[in-house]
């Protein structure tokens, strides 16, 4: 059982679940070219709820804080997101380079809000209840339900219209193949942050120690680092990625309210 | 001047109080041994010295500076290396990521490694593991070596023969006596004879208390002081 585990491990291990999926999905769909269609749109979808999930799964991991209020960022990002790519509207349809500034505007913004948000949220509200489970669902519970208000009074309760650059609208159609080009550019942002997370956890000295950290916070201190510093940084790095997410995934429904998060 | 002199500490964990005014002296160079029976309070009296639980009143000198209140990671970088009673090692990093993390600047210095290398020979064999699959006496000497990978001054190890085979812990006796050339050691030990090999002085521990300190020849002499102390029979 080792052996096969070992084995597994070295050809990927559960990185290899995808690909196990995506042929079973093979088998059971029959034509390769909905089988296309549906699989990058499906991994599509995954990368948005990856990106948007990853940062919980760090502060989860490396600080074992329940933060009901990671949905808060994802709201919060995509209707900055949302706001930027309105107020420059005329730039959507001036060209690629002036839709590509507007977009990576938009998403910078969404980042920049999801750094500040994070750093505000766990040294104001997260560090008085660290090892504390119970008040943290109550509080984040209660930072996630304010962050909804605030959502609401300041872009007020209609579904907010998403404006998208027009080099993402539209499908590139091969064959009988549709691929639709926004998910495209879903998967690719997500692929880059993957492999970007890859690098920080496994070749940095910074994701050695977060590593180190999910495992043994204590042992992290007793050799001369600043845990509180490093619970910091991934936290804010955790709401910059939900906002980030919240913002593909905005660009992606088009119409959004104060729950998309929530939902 | 005593490398480290703790005065009248005092540690509380939640309600209880487990350190009741602990006071002893560990002089420069050697193996400084802690005995006292289970629940007497020595793993509580290293955990305070590193700051990982807080004692209130009282000091803790270390190199003439107190050290009692600061953070741990403060702590560790005026050079108290630590080697917990579990071993403390990440099992999910590499034996090599295990002690680089423990380096200063994320580099050995390779009359280090090399040290480190003939001390603990398994952990050059398994270097590119992951410290989860070492054995338990692999592990310890990992923790170990992750103490001595920078210069300390002093290192403090709790209970490191716990659970090990004899042969693995006459080598790890062996590799205190080579540490304590250079590094004075403050060693917790509930194994009376490996204690007695290795330490010059030591203090015992009761309820919270050192009820006892002197030097291990003079201890090691007195079998009724070790029974009444650690209910060890002749």
């Amino acid at each position: 059982m080792d052996k096969f585990g070992e084995i597994l491990h070295r050809f990927g291990g559960v990185n290899l679940l995808p690909v196990a999926l995506a042929a079973i999905a093979f088998v059971l769909i029959g034509a390769p070219s909905s089988w296309v269609t549906l699989t990058v749109a499906g991994l599509a979808m995954g990368m948005m709820v990856f990106l948007m999930a990853s940062g919980l799964s760090l502060v989860f991991g490396l600080m074992d804080v329940l933060n009901f209020g990671h949905s808060a960022f994802i709201s919060f990002g995509a209707f900055i997101a949302a706001s930027i790519l309105a107020a420059l509207g005329g730039w959507l349809d001036g060209g690629v380079i002036l839709a590509s500034a507007a977009l990576a505007l938009a998403l910078v913004g969404a980042i920049t809000f999801g750094l500040a948000a994070g750093l505000f949220f766990e040294t104001v509200i997260i560090r008085p209840v660290y090892r504390d489970h119970l008040r943290q669902i109550l509080i984040t519970m209660g930072a996630l339900i304010v962050s909804e208000q605030v959502i609401l009074a300041v872009w007020g309760g209609t579904p907010f219209t998403v404006p998208r650059p027009a080099f993402l609208e539209g499908a590139w159609i091969i064959g009988d193949v549709s691929i639709e080009i926004y998910r495209l550019f879903a998967f690719a942002l997500g692929a880059v942050v993957f492999l970007g997370l890859m690098v920080l956890l496994n070749r940095t000295r910074i994701g050695l120690l977060i590593r180190a950290g999910v495992e043994n916070r204590e042992m992290v201190e007793a050799l001369g680092f600043k845990i509180n510093r490093l619970f910091i940084g991934v936290f804010m790095l955790g709401s910059a990625l939900a906002a980030l997410g919240g913002a593909m995934w905005a660009g992606y429904e088009t119409l959004i309210t104060p729950a998309l998060g929530a939902r | 001047m005593s490398l480290l002199s703790i005065r009248d500490m005092k540690t509380q964990i939640g309600q209880y109080h487990v350190l009741h005014g602990v006071s002893f002296e560990v002089p420069e160079g050697g193996v400084f041994i802690l005995l006292g029976r289970n629940g007497a309070g020595k793993t509580t009296t290293l955990r305070s010295i590193m700051g990982l639980w807080q004692p209130s009143p009282g000091s803790v000198m270390f190199q003439g500076r107190d050290i009692a209140g600061l953070a741990t990671a403060d702590i560790a970088r005026l050079g108290i290396a630590y080697v917990p009673e579990n071993m403390g090692i990440f099992g999910g990093l590499t034996v090599e990521e295990n002690l680089i993390l423990a380096t200063a600047k994320g580099r050995f210095d390779p009359a280090r490694l090399r040290r480190i290398y003939d001390l603990f020979p398994a952990l050059e064999k398994f270097w590119t593991k992951q410290a989860w699959s070492l054995s338990g006496g692999q592990k310890q000497m990992l923790s170990v070596a992750r103490a001595i990978v920078e210069p300390r001054a002093l290192i403090l190890i709790d209970e490191p023969t716990k659970g090990l085979a004899p042969s693995i812990v006459a080598a790890m006796g062996e590799a205190f006596r080579e540490i304590a050339q250079t590094t004075t050691i403050l060693l917790v030990e509930q194994n009376f004879n490996f204690a007695k090999s290795l330490g010059r002085d030591m203090a015992v521990i009761d309820d919270g208390r050192v009820v006892h300190s002197g030097t291990m020849a003079d201890f090691a002499a007195d079998a009724d002081l070790q029974g009444a102390l650690l209910g060890l029979s002749a």
